[in-house]
């Protein structure tokens, strides 16, 4: 598992030097910023939107509101707990938006001739969270079952199962309280089993 | 312990960092439960499967877009903050604008009774409560200019002597054949009628005595509405005094109520409604009333009031004769 190494090498200390020489307007310590967390804001916001380009847009728009609204940022949490949060809340906004539910509609093609299907056109994105499983044929339909679950269920199982976060975290991140969180998260694991039922 | 109370911890358990009191009762249970058993080997091949996702690397050119988004300068961007996200902004902003118009008409309309009083407050201004507001202010303007150019004439026909030259006789023949205040302004009210509507202004006062005999010509009227059979008691009901009616012998004038000058005026008021016309405005301290009648009970009318009040000034003296409706601007002295 890709277990979550928030401030893998470097200490936390680390982040609130960078985040106070940016806020006393040095512009290297956002970049280093940046640097230091774009993989992991953008696997997090991949996992979550299941689009290369939305992904990619979604982890530049979290960086680009972290640029703006540093000033808010209190130290009370973790700053990767921060940004976690304005990943997901911008992923979220992402998924809402009519825009994006019409290109998903566009992009499935997971059974063609199915009955009722409406359309088998393809859009054109360099880049598929297919070809990412290409060569593990299991984990691309576990990859799709945890899309296929409601967004609130989805958002926990991508910062548990796949981002490796602890529950505390994730309650902190999500704003909900520790045992919904557990709750929640059997609830989604046992929706996984229904789904992955003929693969594990 | 339930399966419901297992399977959120199964995660724990599989983990060890459950505290051992209850990865004992989870053990207990699923060493029972065949499905809990199912369901922690299903989470067991899970994690396994998930902890071998690849992970994906941000794209190389990922800080100089930041970079570029963030030095872009950014269009809309009022437009966005004002109505973005649609869903959730614009059904607020049309719920707040519904609250401040809901507000504003609860704040502003309690007021419009006293801005009407506010309208009229003044000497002479009884006029300046109708509707046309520019048709009274000309009316008063035209009366602050009449009595000084009288004044400024008088003296000039005392200068002009007996053996005047015909041209001056002639002057002042014209002068003379000039319709006079007085006339120009019921020429005016009658002209501003509208159609078969006529306007009377009335300055009531009421009788301070309670005597046995009203004035002359009140009592002679009151007698003559009574000798016609009108119904007084009606009227002095609506005008309030019926309690005091009942008590007093019939006929005699009563003691002048204690009420406010707004329940004064509601008793007018009322006494016009009860005589199928209708209330056009009432002030707040009830010092003013602007009521319509029917010509036919304008007489009626005129006798019941008469019975309570004293008519200090009507002016004009007689309504048009093809007015069908009477409106009357009933100013009441205190």
């Amino acid at each position: 598992m890709n277990r979550k190494n928030k401030t893998t090498n470097r200490p936390e200390q680390d982040d609130e030097v960078l985040i106070r020489s940016f806020l006393s307007d040095n512009s290297d310590a956002f970049d280093r910023l940046v640097v230091k967390y774009r993989d992991m804001i953008f696997n997090l916001c991949f996992r979550i939107v299941n689009d290369y380009d939305d992904a990619n847009d979604c982890a530049q728009e979290t960086f680009i509101k972290v640029y703006r609204n540093i000033q808010q940022f209190r130290f009370q949490s973790s700053f990767s707990t921060w940004l976690y949060r304005i990943a997901i809340n911008t992923c979220r906004n992402r998924i809402a938006s009519s825009g994006n539910r019409a290109r998903k509609k566009m992009l499935r093609i997971d059974n063609p001739g199915e009955p009722g299907s409406e359309t088998v056109e393809i859009h054109d994105c360099s880049f598929n969270p297919d070809s990412v499983f290409e060569k593990n044929e299991q984990a691309r339909l576990i990859h799709q079952a945890i899309d296929a679950l409601p967004e609130e269920l989805k958002v926990l199982v991508v910062l548990r199962d796949l981002e490796g976060n602890s529950y505390e975290d994730i309650a902190d991140i999500t704003g909900v309280n520790l045992g919904t969180v557990k709750s929640r998260l059997a609830r989604a694991r046992h929706l996984l089993r229904e789904l992955l039922r003929e693969v594990i | 312990m339930k399966c419901d109370d297992v399977k959120p911890l199964l995660d724990e358990y599989r983990e060890g960092s459950l505290p051992a009191g209850d990865a004992a009762l989870v053990k207990e249970h699923i060493r029972k439960c065949a499905d809990c058993r199912e369901e922690l080997e299903f989470l067991r091949k899970y994690l396994k499967k998930t902890g071998s996702f690849p992970a994906l690397k941000a794209p190389d050119d990922f800080l100089e877009k930041i970079h570029q988004k963030i030095d872009a300068p950014v269009r809309g961007a009022l437009v966005t903050r004002l109505f973005f996200p649609l869903k959730i902004k614009v059904p607020l902003e049309v719920a707040a604008l519904l609250a401040l118009a809901v507000s504003g008409l609860l704040v502003f309309k309690p007021f419009s009774t006293e801005m009407a009083e506010y309208k009229a407050e003044g000497p002479g201004r009884h006029l300046a409560m109708e509707d046309k507001t520019t048709a009274s202010s000309d009316r008063e303007a035209y009366r602050s200019e009449k009595p000084s150019a009288a004044i400024e004439k008088a003296p000039e026909k005392a200068a002009i002597p007996k053996e005047a030259s015909k041209v001056e006789s002639r002057a002042a023949d014209m002068v003379a054949s000039t319709p006079s205040y007085s006339e120009q302004l019921a020429m005016e009210k009658e002209q501003s009628s509208r159609g078969d509507q006529a306007e009377i202004t009335l300055c009531l006062k009421q009788n301070i005595t309670a005597g046995a005999e009203p004035a002359k010509e009140e009592s002679f009227q009151a007698r003559n509405q009574d000798r016609a059979g009108e119904p007084r008691t009606d009227a002095r009901k609506s005008l309030g005094y019926a309690k005091k009616d009942k008590a007093a012998p019939e006929g005699a004038m009563q003691s002048v109520p204690t009420g406010t000058g707004q329940a004064q005026a509601g008793g007018i008021a009322a006494l016009a409604q009860s005589l199928n016309g209708k209330i056009i405005r009432k002030t707040a301290d009830g010092s003013q009333v602007i009521v319509e009648i029917p010509r036919g009970n304008f007489s009626r009318f005129m006798g019941e009031l008469r019975g309570e009040w004293s008519v200090q000034r009507q002016y004009p003296a007689e309504v048009p004769a093809r007015a069908r409706r009477v409106r009357l601007n009933i100013n009441i002295q205190k």
